[in-house]
């Protein structure tokens, strides 16, 4: 054992000790504590020396913990001199801290409280260090752990204490183990999200199928991987008895935080407000807590889960917040089947997909339209309530959604575009002078059969401009004149372009776009891509007067960031002007 | 520097004036060694004093925040749900324990002051007469409810007497008259007067002024009273002063088991009064009922969106009853209440709903209109799976077997484009005219008051169009537009699933409460098995209507309509009668026979193609408008269709409903 459980220990006593001040009367909870803490040490004894041998994920910040110190000293050590020099250290300024994060140095993982990155950190950065990191990073990590371990093991006593301290933390299946009894006999039907466990579940997929109950608990496989967060998820609307089961959690010794907020769905609605609705608890159990991300439903058939913004009264040490799978933006998932698997001797609910659902996690952050906003051009400009203006909004919508329909069936990833993106952007509706529906795609997401998708849909090809390697642009014919336009971007090292054609004389041109990310938002009752950086995108497509409504627009000459490409040389032009 | 003069010879030089005054002031003071040393010393002190005061507000800071987080321990312990539960209580250093309290009572105006705080103020003219009640929370000193009972006219006082007896001994109750309060206070309120401890109270005479501040069951705390010396005059206007002194906050709570209800119940009943036994200390009633779910429910997942105004109380018998219907799933509810009403949240917060407030806009009707029109667009944003919403109003009873109704007929909504809604409300269906719980009509016209919205109606076709603000319009006026309703359906029950209690309100009065809405008839009988239902779509109905025609035994047309013996003194026939109807909008006759079978007479309301179905005598009734109604080819010719003509000349029946 030595020194390292000693450090747990002490770090655990001076917690306590804390926890003490604060909440004098919740001696019960401390004792359940020291109960399960003993508990857990002692069943973990026993699988120790299989831990080393696993594979074992561990939290990304974990590792990048580990390269940058050396072997000798423990993490729990650095653990305890980071709380030390972060309470030393708070009345600092985030800026300070924040930018230290970035520069990946072993206080990266710092808990700082959880403070949007964006602000600090501009561009794709964020997305990747922050919510991307979570799987990719760590199989990587995990063999480069795995290989200094093997280091560390051999002859050396701290690789010991280390499998024992592995082993000790057997709290965090307890904590598991009692967030799934509390669920299900409330019947809340969690599932398993948590990224690192998923990942770990789907690759050993066939064993987890075939293990029967029973054989299973002989060895802790998922649930057992020393982390701080197992996180769950819950469909509110499937929640009958939120109040109850908070009650039970906190009787079971949970300590419970409650983030809630506005609900986005009324938004748009300007003069509504009503009960605020939940969109995470974060259940702490002794060392370990349980992250259950509430989702709710969205028009578009998908789920929804807030962003987890602490409020100036909350804890930011209750947990390393910073080190949340979830919560940093809020994310739009597609609503997964679900499936009852027994991993570790627990039966949990995961994602029938969980392939799809890891997929879908880097890339699921969701931004609102910005209804305010859209509230106000309205009472400036007065919105357009003629019969042609509707009919036209009604059949743009109508088009939109069979286009997201034919794409996502195809598997394409697509974006809102031009004055379809300007629309959502400003209005949060279809501009209802606008002739076409604008629809944005990655060259590298091109598949030849795009266009027999659409017309299979109904909606046939009118005119086809470019070629894959260049310029590539395509037009399908919707009902009722209304067309679609399929801008495909390509990429450069700093910026991206789409090319235009003009049918009559050839002439190439060029749309440039800062760099930008992909984020998902609700438009027209339905889930859509739009460029993360939407005011970047905008002002490049339109500058900086967006906001001023113009109905004569040229294409060749009004947009800002429009330049001349050549002319395609005429032996091409069938090729790459094609009209239909 | 009082030797000091401006020079005389300087002053008719404007320009230069100034610039001299300025060098000679600078000359002066930047010369005056003392004046200098003045300001040096005064600039340190300043300094000095600003650096105690500061230091001083420091510390003051630091202290405060200490103690607010001391107090604040608890609630940082992560679990901030349940630090918000509690209502706000300070320990130890407690508010002041004694209120002053000031009512006045006059002829045009009365106010009552709590701690300099006017609670009630009302001078408005033509408003506000009676006795106007308003009752404290005897430890913290809230308003937790305020009424006015209009004891001037019948039966006001009997609604007193309820109120006065569900408020919850040791509460501080205040009362003041405006204008007139006795006219038709009767003995049983004055008794209860009495009993409360006051003197004046029960020998309240015509046009007295009177001001009673007192705690219930236990002492008078002040009152005043002033006569009025003539039948045309009024008593002078009183005020009356006086001191409550609070009582603990243990003492004014019950001691109930600490559940989760319970904690629903303290912070509800602390708040507001006037609900009777739900917040009896000894036996509180139940808030939670756990209906019998229904087997097969097919509105499990069918969001219920009910529509409030400020009525709290009709609110909480509303939920209530609909809590208490089989199959209900509260956590489908949302309350959306139009305005930001306290009372109303507090209602629904007691019963652990969800609740939406919603900003007034506009005014009166169109008011209604948009509350209608965001409660129904959020309903559908909040349940995006929703195919349908129910829609209900804070003043209806929910038949036991509302959701069972809805469950059996809510495919027709699927699959039969020809309807427009179901409503679980029967215009025609009094007590006199409905018989049948398992029956179920088509009728052309939109009923309203709990019914169900197709979401594809509402968001293709309702929403886009729906009236603006500035159109003053009535929603279900609106919706009952041939442009809306495009020919299409509502199907209906023969006995109402629900009932609309509702006697204050936007387009309501006692009156007219009394002659169209009381004696309308509600189920009561669980589970009722809907007969046929299928027979509702639109070809088969057509089928059923003209197997019932074929079947009718044609009544005598000879006798008058109006009269009871119209019809035979028989049970379970179907009896058919012709009336005139020239065209499709051609509802004389028929106003006037539904004038005299004291039914819905205002509009048309539950015809089917010229056809009205009802009951009478346990008999099925049809009417049969001629020859507007293509049901008109089953009348024999021999039978001369009915026609009633429009009063004055009409005798009989007509006018009954106005009599009632």
């Amino acid at each position: 054992m030595g020194r390292r459980s000693s450090d747990t220990e002490e770090e655990s006593r001076s917690k306590r000790k804390k926890k003490h001040r604060r909440r004098s009367s919740s001696s019960s909870s401390s004792d359940s504590r020291t109960y399960s803490r003993k508990k857990g040490g002692r069943r973990s004894r026993s699988k120790s020396r299989s831990w080393s041998r696993d594979l074992q994920p561990r939290s990304h910040s974990y590792d990048r913990r580990h390269r940058h110190r050396s072997s000798s000293s423990s993490s729990y050590g650095s653990r305890r001199k980071r709380s030390r020099s972060r309470s030393r250290g708070r009345g600092k300024s985030y800026r300070v801290q924040r930018s230290r994060s970035k520069s990946r140095t072993r206080r990266s993982d710092q808990d700082l409280g959880h403070v949007p990155i964006v602000k600090a950190v501009k561009g794709q950065v964020t997305e990747e260090h922050v919510v991307g990191l979570g799987i990719e990073n760590d199989v990587k990590a995990e063999i480069r752990r795995k290989e200094k371990r093997k280091r560390i093991k051999n002859g050396s006593g701290l690789s010991k204490s280390k499998e024992s301290r592995i082993g000790f933390d057997g709290t965090q299946w307890r904590a598991v183990k009692k967030f799934i009894m509390l669920t299900s006999s409330q019947n809340v039907p969690v599932f398993l999200i948590d990224p690192l466990i998923l990942e770990l579940i789907n690759k050993n997929f066939e064993q987890v199928k075939n293990t029967s109950h029973a054989s299973s608990t002989s060895e802790c496989k998922f649930f057992c991987v020393p982390r701080d967060f197992t996180t769950f998820a819950l469909q509110y609307q499937l929640w009958k008895n939120e109040e109850g089961w908070f009650r039970l959690a906190e009787n079971m010794g949970f300590q419970c935080l409650k983030v809630e907020s506005k609900d986005p769905r009324l938004d748009w609605i300007d003069s509504l407000s009503g009960t605020e609705i939940p969109l995470h608890y974060i259940c702490k159990l002794t060392s370990h807590a349980i992250h259950l991300v509430v989702f709710h439903e969205r028009s578009g058939n998908y789920l929804w889960h807030g962003h987890l913004r602490l409020k100036g009264h909350i804890d930011r040490k209750f947990v390393p917040f910073r080190k949340l799978q979830f919560g940093r933006y809020p994310g739009a998932f597609d609503r997964p089947e679900l499936q009852q698997i027994t991993v570790d001797g627990l039966d949990v609910l995961i994602p029938k997909d969980p392939m799809h659902f890891l997929e879908e996690i880097p890339h699921s952050r969701f931004i609102e339209c910005r209804y305010k906003e859209a509230r106000a051009f309205f009472q400036h400009y007065l919105d357009d309530n003629t019969v042609e203006a509707m009919t036209f909004q009604k059949r743009a919508k109508e088009l939109l959604q069979l286009a997201a329909k034919t794409l996502k069936k195809l598997g394409v990833r697509f974006w809102l575009s031009s004055g379809t993106c300007l629309g959502w952007y400003r209005q949060c509706s279809i501009i209802p002078y606008s002739k076409d529906v604008d629809l944005g795609i990655f060259i590298q997401d091109y598949k030849s059969d795009i266009i027999s998708a659409f017309q299979d849909a109904g909606l046939p090809l009118k005119h086809k401009f470019g070629k894959v390697e260049d310029s590539l642009e395509l037009s399908f014919q919707g009902k009722d004149d209304v067309k679609l336009d399929i801008f495909f971007f390509y990429e450069e090292t700093d910026h991206m372009w789409n090319g235009g054609t003009q049918a009559k004389t050839g002439k190439k041109f060029k749309y440039l776009f800062p760099k930008f990310t992909l984020c998902w938002t609700e438009f027209v009752d339905t889930k859509f891509r739009v460029p993360c950086e939407t005011i970047e995108y905008i002002e490049a497509n339109y500058g900086k007067t967006w906001k001023i409504p113009i109905k004569t627009w040229d294409w060749k000459r009004s947009p800002p960031n429009v330049s001349p490409n050549g002319v395609w040389p005429v032996s091409e032009w069938d090729e790459v002007i094609q009209l239909y | 520097m009082d030797d000091w003069k401006p020079s005389p010879l300087i002053k008719p030089f404007g320009a230069r004036k100034k610039r001299s005054w300025y060098l000679t002031w600078k000359y002066k003071l930047t010369n005056q060694r003392a004046l200098r040393r003045f300001c040096q010393t005064g600039a340190v002190l300043f300094l000095l004093v600003t650096v105690i005061v500061n230091i001083k507000l420091i510390l003051d800071t630091r202290r405060a925040i200490s103690e607010a987080s001391e107090d604040l321990e608890p609630e940082q312990d992560y679990d901030e749900a349940l630090g918000r539960l509690e209502p706000p209580r300070r320990r130890g250093s407690g508010p002041r324990r004694v209120l002053d309290v000031e009512v006045y009572s006059s002829r045009s105006k009365v106010y009552v002051a709590v701690d300099g705080t006017t609670v009630l103020e009302d001078e408005a003219q033509e408003q506000g007469r009676g006795i106007h009640v308003i009752v404290l929370n005897q430890a913290t000193g809230h308003v937790m409810a305020k009424r006015v009972f209009d004891t001037y006219s019948p039966h006001e006082d009997e609604a007193m007497v309820l109120f006065l007896n569900m408020v919850a001994p040791g509460r501080v109750l205040i009362c003041t008259v405006k204008d007139e309060g006795s006219f038709h206070l009767k003995d049983t309120a004055k008794a209860l007067l009495r009993s409360l401890g006051s003197q004046a109270g029960p020998a309240l005479g015509w046009r007295d002024t009177w001001a009673f501040v007192g705690r219930k069951g236990g002492p008078v705390l002040g009152e005043k009273h002033s006569k009025s010396p003539a039948l045309s005059s009024w008593g002078d206007p009183v005020l009356l002063k006086t001191d409550v002194p609070l009582s603990s906050a243990e003492e004014a709570e019950c001691h109930w088991a600490d559940t989760e209800l319970n904690r629903r119940r303290r912070r509800f009943c602390s708040k507001v009064e006037g609900y009777g036994s739900v917040c009896s200390c000894k036996d509180p009633t139940p808030i939670e009922f756990s209906p019998d779910p229904l087997p097969d429910n097919k509105v499990l997942n069918v969001p219920v969106a009910v529509i409030a105004g400020n009525r709290p109380n009709y609110l909480y018998r509303m939920l209530r009853s609909l809590l208490s219907a089989q199959g209900v799933s509260p956590q489908m509810i949302t309350v959306f209440i139009d305005g930001y009403y306290e009372e109303p949240m507090d209602v629904v917060a007691l019963f652990g709903l969800r609740g939406i407030q919603h900003t007034p806009i506009s005014i009166k009707n169109a008011r209604v209109s948009q509350h209608y029109k965001a409660s129904l667009t959020a309903t559908f944003n909040l349940f995006p799976e929703a195919k349908f919403a129910v829609v209900l109003e804070e003043d209806l009873d929910i038949a036991v077997d509302f959701f069972s109704f809805l469950s059996q007929s809510i495919h027709l909504l699927e699959e039969d484009d020809s309807l427009y809604c179901i409503s679980a409300w029967n215009d025609q269906g009094y007590e006199h005219t409905a018989e049948d719980p398992a029956l179920l009509y088509r009728v052309e016209t939109m009923p309203g008051l709990g019914w169900v919205l197709r979401k594809s109606l509402y968001k293709e076709e309702l929403e886009p169009k729906w009236p603006t603000p500035e159109k003053l319009w009535d929603w279900d006026m609106w919706m009952r537009m041939p442009e809306q309703r495009r020919g299409r359906e509502c199907v209906i029950p023969d006995v109402s699933r629900s009932y609309h209690f509702g006697i204050v309100g936007l387009n309501m009065n006692g009156y007219f409460h009394e002659a169209y809405f009381k004696k309308h008839k509600f189920n009561t009988v669980p589970g009722v098995q809907l007969r046929n239902v299928d027979s509702l779509k639109k070809d088969a109905y057509e089928v059923e209507v003209h197997r019932l025609l074929s079947e009718a035994e044609v009544l005598d047309h000879s006798k008058n309509p109006c009269e009871d013996s119209f019809l035979p003194d028989t049970e379970g026939h179907t009896y058919v009668a012709f009336i005139r109807m020239e065209k499709d909008d051609d509802f004389t006759t028929w106003t006037q026979l539904a004038k005299c079978l004291r039914i819905w007479d205002l509009d048309v309301r539950g015809n089917h193609r010229g056809l009205w179905r009802l009951f009478r005598k346990k008999n099925h009734f049809l009417v049969v408008g001629v020859p507007a109604s293509p049901y008109s080819m089953k009348k024999p010719p021999s039978i001369t269709p009915i026609f009633l003509e429009s009063p004055p000349k009409e005798e009989g029946g007509p006018g009954a409903a106005e009599q009632t």
